[in-house]
């Protein structure tokens, strides 16, 4: 209990690196909980699919655990993590083609939808809006060309800097500005009537 | 001054679509995601699911296996064709070695009686330019000779003379001609001794005078434009 709590105060850096010396499990299952949910929100934008989406987080988890040794202390553990996550988003895109403009379902809106009113009451009408809104939202996100979808959602939604997005997607920072900025157009333009509104 | 407008706006939309994105609602794990992971690693069920490697068989030997497939597929066909083009019932039976060569005695006979058949002038060609006019005509024989095998000459049966009954024989001439098979009228074969030979059926037997009289036609032509060749 003590170690616990003593490892609660650690950085991913040093859980990662404590579950590596001693093979540690609580490093690792505190390295779960702290990332599970940013990266189910990661995979979710990118691929479309929440059951699809907890699949590929699973497997992330399972892979880092499996590879625990290939993580270099150089690196921020957050970006080998979503390096891990978005490659495996990537081939799962890259399995499923073009049906995944298809794949979102109106159970995963209503799960959404839920998980706005549990943090706080809004109105009825409101929440139908939102809830609305967050599909069409979602809906142009996934028509936006793979290579931009994830570089939005990377910057924009997770809010990582240039610098990192460079470190998990290894291309160059100019590459990445120009892609953000191509996918921010091509959003935008796909979200036209939802600014007239 | 409009150029830095436009600029201006651009990034007033951007922050628009940037606000737009970062209120989208946060997506949680599900709850029993980390027992669902953790009962995973103490099975040790390491299988990733969403990175299903395809077996070997799916990437090496599947399209092996169907380019093979095809390539037999295509062979088939076009021997089919082939096959087609004969009508497999007409086919003649193959010859019996024993046969063919008896087969090409005779011939040879032929060759001979043809010649002497032949009148004058022939009588007078030199020994031998004879010689080397027989191989020739013989060589033309054996040509004349496949195709006459293959159309118009007797089929060959796939049994004994010896030991066969010859219909046409048998229904047109008497009893004492008859005899000429080596099989006497009442003795068919398997009759009255079943270890020489057993009844294998009804053959028709095409007629060999038209045959031969035409293979001795063409060998008499053969002849007389050799002997003017010789005479020139």
């Amino acid at each position: 209990m003590a170690l616990d709590k003593k490892l609660i105060s650690l950085t991913d850096e040093e859980l990662i690196k404590e579950f590596q010396d001693n093979n540690t499990i609580d490093a690792y299952e505190i390295l779960v909980n702290r990332f599970k949910d940013p990266l189910m929100n990661f995979v979710f934008r990118f691929v479309g699919d929440r059951d699809i989406c907890t699949d590929i987080v699973q497997d992330t988890m399972i892979k880092f655990y499996l590879n625990k040794d290939s993580y270099k202390s150089i690196a921020k553990f957050s970006t080998w993590i979503y390096t891990i996550a978005g490659n495996l988003a990537k081939n799962e895109l890259k399995r499923r083609g073009r049906r995944v403009m298809l794949s979102v379902s109106n159970t995963d809106d209503d799960d959404i939808t839920l998980q706005i009113e549990d943090k706080k009451f809004i109105a009825p009408d409101r929440a139908a809006d939102n809830a609305i809104k967050d599909k069409i939202v979602q809906d142009a996100l996934l028509k936006v060309k793979p290579v931009y979808r994830e570089m939005i959602i990377l910057r924009d939604i997770e809010g990582f800097s240039y610098e990192e997005i460079v470190e998990m997607t290894g291309i160059s920072i100019g590459t990445v500005k120009s892609r953000i900025n191509r996918g921010r157009a091509h959003l935008q333009k796909l979200l036209k009537n939802i600014y007239e509104v | 001054m409009e150029r830095n407008n436009n600029i201006g706006n651009e990034k007033k939309e951007f922050e628009k679509l940037k606000t737009l994105l970062k209120e989208l609602p946060k997506v949680n794990a599900p709850d029993n995601f980390e027992f669902n992971l953790m009962t995973k690693i103490r099975n040790k069920n390491f299988e990733v699911k969403s990175e299903k490697k395809k077996s070997i068989f799916y990437r090496v030997y599947a399209p092996t296996f169907a380019l093979a497939a095809s390539v037999i597929l295509v062979f088939m066909i076009f021997t089919e064709k082939g096959v087609d083009a004969d009508d497999p019932w007409n086919l003649q039976p193959k010859l019996r070695p024993e046969i063919q060569s008896s087969k090409a005695a005779n011939f040879g006979d032929q060759i001979e009686e043809s010649e002497a058949s032949l009148k004058s002038p022939n009588n007078k060609i030199k020994n031998s330019d004879k010689s080397r006019a027989s191989s020739q005509i013989q060589e033309l024989n054996i040509e004349k000779n496949n195709l006459s095998v293959n159309k118009r000459s007797q089929p060959d049966y796939p049994f004994d003379k010896s030991e066969s009954v010859d219909l046409d024989e048998l229904l047109t001439t008497k009893e004492s001609s008859s005899s000429s098979t080596g099989i006497s009228r009442s003795h068919l074969a398997g009759k009255n001794d079943a270890s020489k030979s057993q009844f294998k059926g009804f053959f028709i037997r095409q007629k060999e005078a038209e045959a031969k009289k035409e293979s001795l036609r063409i060998h008499e032509d053969s002849l007389k434009q050799l002997n003017d060749s010789l005479k020139k």
